[in-house]
Parts: C-alpha cells; structure tokens; sequence
C-alpha cells in the first residue's frame, strides 16, 4: 500500500492503513526512544501515536513530512519525559531496567540491544542527533529543525556522535577516503 | 564533514543494526495500539464538542448559581438592615399603650376635675367631638380587650388575678405580651383597702354614665360639659367622693376602674 494511500485511510480512522502506519514506523520510534530511555520507551511510543491519531486530520505532507512530523513529537514527549524526571528525580533512581540495558555494552555491538546500549553512552544531544539523523533516517535540515539548532551545528554533533560511538567499540574507525581515525582515549 | 566509515568497521555493524528490520518484539501490541488510534479518531470530534458542550453548560449553571445567591445574599443583607425599622414590635408598643392612656384618662375623668383637664389636652390635639367621645367610650367600646380585662380585674380587685386573667383572655398574637404587661404594670387591684363592692358600683357607674353624658355633651360643646357632668357623678354614685382624695387622684382612680 502505497503511503498517500495508507495516510488517507488512516485519516478516516481505517484499521489496516492505521496499522500500516504503525508496522512502519513504530520500530523507528520504539528505537529512538530506547536509544534515550529505554524504560519508558514503550509508553513514550503509545503516547506519540495517540498524538498522531489525533493530529492525523490536519496533516498534509509527503512521507519525508510525515517522518519529521512524527519524530517532532517523539522528540517533544522525550523533552517532557526529561522535563518530568527533574522534577521528580526520585522516579529515575536505580532503574533496573536502565541498569540491565548499560550492562548490554560488553555484548555483541552489531546487535539493535548493543547498539542502543553505545549510544545511550553518547552525551545527550549527540545521541539525539545520531538517533535523528541514523535511526529516523532524516536529513540535516529535519533534525536541525527538530533540535531547533542550526544545520552546521547538528552536522557537528552527529559527526562527534559517531567518533564516540567509533572509540567505544574500540576499534579504529577508517574514513571513507582512507584515512584513518585515531582511536580516542 | 561526516565521512561514511567503511563498511567492515564495527561502527558500520552498529549503524546497520540501528537500521534493521523491525523484531517482532517491536511489532508486539499492533492490534492494541491500532485501536486505541482508531478509538482516538472517532472520538477526537465528538469529545472535543461535548467537552465544549459541557464546559458551556457549567459556565452557565455558575454563573446562575452565582447570580441567585448574591441576589439572596443582598436581599438577605437588605432585610437584616431594615428589619428595626418596620420591627412590628414597634408599631405594636404605641398600639398596646394607647388604650393604657385612654383608660387612664377615663379614669382621671372619673375622679376629679384636673384629670378632666388632662382629657382636655388630649382632645384639644385632635378633633374635640372625636377625641373625647374616644377617650371615654373607650374603655367600653374601642380596646374591647382591654377593657375587659380591665373589668375583670377591678372585679377581682386582686391584681395577680388580674393579670393572669388578662394572660388568660388576650387572644395569642404579637400584642398579648404587651397588653399582659401592660395590665401587669398598672396599679389595677393593688387598692385592697377599699371594698369590691364601692368599686364595681363606682366603676359602672362612672363608665356608663360618663360615657353617655360625655357622649352627648361633647358632641354638643366642649370640655367644659364633661366636666360638669362628672363632677356631678359623684354625687350620684356616693361612694367615689369620700373614697379619693384630690391630692392621689390618679392612683386611686386607676385602682378602681383598672
């Protein structure tokens, strides 16, 4: 099924093009928010797509619009998820399930669970970026408006993203033109 | 600039894991997650109109709410502020003293000529045929409550059972504690010296004759005829000028008539 196709009968709360949307792209947010809390990633996924279908009517766009659309509010429920946690911080205190997911480093980093587990070692907004720019597969200019920073700088965190990610595997990573990047300590 | 890593490398593993297809871990809860967005469509509409609705509709009942109980609230204030001045105890204690002047003008009538002036001063403030007919018919016909009890205790001649006689006959209502009290400050039947029987004959004699004669006279002329006339009563009862003395007129007459 075609996307246009898939989004109009969604708009019309049609089961199948509502679950074609989520077959589609529910793994893509279930990772984007495990990559930052992997916890509560499932809520965070529900409430996202409960705000998709009550956003859906007013929607117009391509699937690129809709990619960015529905990571802008994934990204805006992570923000309120952090926003909440300071406020009550004793919530977040010696999560077992963060623990169990920390502890996945020392496992097999081309498994999803390894992967996950290195990028939640990344600063937060490096993560964040990565997992825009990677997981989410959307260019530059969506995760600059997504972050509400400038190209330049999402080019920059996704670029030191990828060279911590590089240092944590603890293998040199070569560039694309030969050179070799310098392990970091 | 960001350079792809080459594609062996252990960071490429790990983008390409980021990349990969859906598990079915992940695709776990479809079915759930469908009908909860699909609920949410249907309902999104309809909910956002009758919260609208609702939220209308309790504006509208407080604001009602509001207004009647301010509106009580004044009104309530209002009559709370006005009440001393339309108390009906008010307007009720001239009623009840009224017939306490009337008795005790008739009664100055009865025994002697400067309580005759008083009636006279009295009458002079209103019309003088009215007036004076008033002031001595009215222990006989105007305050018929009062007058009864009156007759009731010069009667009796003992004035507890005067008062509690005028507590018994007063019919309840706002004056009864006032005309009780009224009897119970008058001086009726306090006078155990003199006899019942001068009494009563002094009291009818000097209440029928005097309200015939004054009747008759004063619509005639004046003060002056009233004057005479119960100047004269004494006279023809006998008892009433050996029993008052000018210098007490008011005491005694009030014990004698009530």
């Amino acid at each position: 099924m075609e996307f246009d196709e898939c989004l109009r009968r969604a708009r019309r709360g049609d089961t199948d093009g509502l679950a074609q949307l989520w077959r589609r792209y529910q793994p893509l947010v279930l990772r984007y928010f495990r990559g930052h809390l992997p916890n509560v990633a499932e809520d965070l996924a529900s409430a996202v797509w409960v705000d998709v279908a009550r956003g859906l009517a007013s929607f117009q766009g391509t699937e690129d619009g809709f990619r960015g659309w529905l990571f802008t509010i994934a990204h805006h429920r992570l923000v309120d998820e952090h926003r909440r946690r300071e406020r009550r911080p004793e919530l977040v205190v010696a999560d077992p399930v963060e623990i169990a997911c920390d502890n996945d480093i020392g496992a097999d980093v081309t498994s999803l669970d390894g992967a996950l587990a290195l990028i939640r070692r990344l600063p937060a907004d490096q993560a964040e970026a990565v997992l825009l720019r990677v997981v989410a597969d959307l260019d530059v200019g969506a995760v600059a408006e997504i972050m509400q920073r400038r190209e330049g700088s999402v080019r920059v965190l996704v670029h030191r993203g990828l060279e911590k990610l590089a240092t944590l595997c603890e293998k040199p990573v070569t560039t694309g033109s030969g050179s070799t990047m310098k392990k970091v300590s | 600039m960001t350079q792809p890593p080459t594609p062996n490398s252990p960071l490429d593993g790990l983008l390409s894991a980021l990349r990969s297809a859906a598990t079915t871990d992940e695709l776990s809860g479809e079915a759930t997650a469908v009908q909860a967005m699909a609920f949410e469509i249907a309902d999104s509409p309809r909910g956002t109109f009758v919260m609208k609705s609702t939220a209308r509709a309790r504006r509208i009942v407080s604001m009602t709410a509001i207004g009647v109980l301010g509106f009580a609230g004044v009104a309530a204030a209002g009559r709370g502020v006005f009440v001393p001045d339309n108390r009906p105890t008010i307007d009720t204690t001239p009623e009840t003293t009224a017939p306490v002047d009337t008795v005790s003008e008739t009664t100055m009538v009865d025994d002697s000529a400067a309580d005759t002036t008083m009636v006279n001063d009295t009458a002079a403030d209103t019309t003088m045929v009215e007036d004076i007919a008033a002031d001595t018919t009215l222990v006989d016909v105007s305050t018929s409550i009062d007058s009864e009890a009156t007759e009731v205790e010069c009667a009796e001649g003992n004035h507890g059972k005067t008062v509690s006689s005028v507590a018994r006959e007063t019919e309840p209502g706002p004056d009864h504690g006032a005309t009780v009290s009224e009897a119970a400050r008058s001086d009726c039947g306090k006078d155990s010296t003199e006899s019942d029987d001068s009494t009563e004959n002094s009291t009818e004699d000097s209440t029928a004759d005097s309200t015939e004669d004054s009747t008759e006279d004063t619509t005639e002329d004046s003060t002056e005829d009233t004057t005479e006339d119960h100047d004269s009563k004494p006279s023809d009862s006998g008892s009433r000028g050996n029993g008052h003395k000018p210098s007490d007129p008011g005491s005694q007459g009030r014990g004698k008539d009530g």
